[in-house]
């Protein structure tokens, strides 16, 4: 009886082939997603108005490195991302992001100490920026909604690993976007309002990135 | 495959490691898929036959832990059938099919160790303590029950039959009938419903 169902469902699959070219490489689609999500998140800076010490920051080598952490960040999630949603890949691209976390944690850390050498306890105040918080959460449901509809064939593959990579390349770039606009005198500042927004995003898509790609899968028929 | 190779693991491992160059000779399923992708149902029945081989032989190693090998063996096919857009034809095959393989193991294995885990062991007195089913109010009750079936609305029932009388998953149903699951499940409850009030009575709060 077994094997008389798996023909009925041999029969209905070949039924119903249609056409399915295969997807695009994995770097052509995390370029693709980079490109929009930055043009995306540069227009909202851009409508806001960039700092007035954009140009000094970023020649700053400290403020240049962490940008550039936070940036690099954000491009290796979301290439280990794309790459995790294929079954046949290997699931070591899960550890491409730390890399990038190490330096942009390295450099907070590091930044933290100078400031207290500077200022003494002020330094490493924490003081309130919780719109921080909301522009990291918020740019990050679009961004991470369009990965997330880019990458729904995951739920078959390594949805929990994917969907925490594509939740913490969504809350990078809007962190570097961030960074752009809006300025924080201190590294303890960047570190609480944009590390642990980014990391709690990243948290929300380990919890429930994989009911959320299995709906998505079935919605788009995908299983 | 060689001789060497016992247990699933170690044949998903050789899968995966497989040095099959795609597109060749060497990897004829490689190339079937590519084929199917492009629409070939021909190619593509070959394929999911012969795919659906090397996961029965695979998953037979791990009878005890997955219980039921053909629903493994139906989910991977239907899983191929879902993602085949993300084989890549420079690749070879053997490894995309090895990864769906394993991940559908493993999902029949936590299944089956949750059911387990909610079953309680059979205690053979309960059987002094149930009556014994009068043959005659059965057959009555099955030609009944045959009877309100077939006067249900086609949609219901074909999911009764697909769902419940042949016990084909979700999935499998709405691949072989067309319907989506969410149409499925709407039909299959108010079926359920239809023979509800049609073998009992309307129960209360049931709706028209």
């Amino acid at each position: 009886m077994s094997g008389r169902r798996t023909d009925d469902v041999i029969d209905a699959l070949v039924d119903g082939l249609t056409p399915r070219p295969p997807l695009r490489h994995p770097l052509v689609r995390t370029s693709l997603w980079l490109a929009c999500g930055s043009a995306f998140v540069l227009a909202i800076a851009a409508s806001v108005g960039f700092r007035d010490d954009l140009i000094a920051h970023l020649a700053d080598p400290r403020g240049a490195v962490e940008w550039l952490a936070t940036l690099a960040t954000a491009i290796a999630s979301a290439a280990a991302a794309f790459h995790l949603a294929l079954p046949d890949r290997d699931a070591r691209w899960a550890l491409l992001p730390l890399g990038p976390v190490a330096v942009w944690l390295t450099t907070l850390g590091t930044g933290c100490v100078g400031d207290w050498l500077a200022r003494g306890a002020a330094g490493i105040a924490v003081g309130a920026s919780p719109h921080c918080l909301k522009f990291i959460a918020l740019t990050s449901i679009p961004l991470a909604a369009v990965l997330a509809v880019m990458v729904r064939h995951a739920a078959s593959a390594r949805p929990t690993a994917t969907a925490a990579n594509a939740a913490l390349a969504s809350a990078a770039l809007s962190a570097a976007g961030l960074t752009l606009f809006h300025d924080l005198d201190s590294s303890i500042m960047v570190l609480v309002w944009h590390g642990a927004p980014t990391a709690l995003v990243t948290m929300v898509g380990l919890l429930f990135g994989r009911p959320l790609l299995a709906l998505l899968a079935r919605i788009g028929n995908t299983r | 495959m060689t001789a060497r190779a016992n247990g699933a693991d170690d044949l998903l491992d050789l899968m995966a490691h497989s040095a099959c160059r795609s597109g060749t000779a060497a990897d004829p399923l490689g190339a079937l898929m590519q084929r199917a992708q492009g629409g070939d149902r021909e190619a593509y029945a070959t394929l999911l036959r012969g795919a659906a081989q090397i996961v029965r032989a695979i998953a037979s190693h791990q009878r005890a832990a997955i219980g039921d090998v053909e629903d493994v063996v139906q989910e991977v096919l239907v899983t191929i059938h879902g993602i085949r857009h993300t084989y890549d034809p420079a690749r070879p095959f053997r490894p995309w099919l090895a990864a769906i393989t394993r991940r559908r193991i493993a999902d029949a294995c936590r299944r089956r160790r949750r059911i387990a885990g909610r079953e309680v062991a059979f205690d053979d007195d309960i059987s002094s303590k149930v009556p014994a089913p009068d043959r005659s109010e059965c057959s009555i009750e099955r030609r009944a029950l045959a009877r309100a079936v077939a006067a249900l609305p086609p949609a219901q029932r074909a999911a009764v039959e697909m769902l419940k009388l042949r016990e084909l998953s979700l999935e499998e149903a709405s691949a072989i009938s067309g319907t989506s699951v969410a149409a499925l499940k709407v039909a299959a409850h108010r079926a359920v419903a239809a023979l509800r009030r049609a073998l009992i009575g309307r129960p209360s709060g049931d709706p028209a």
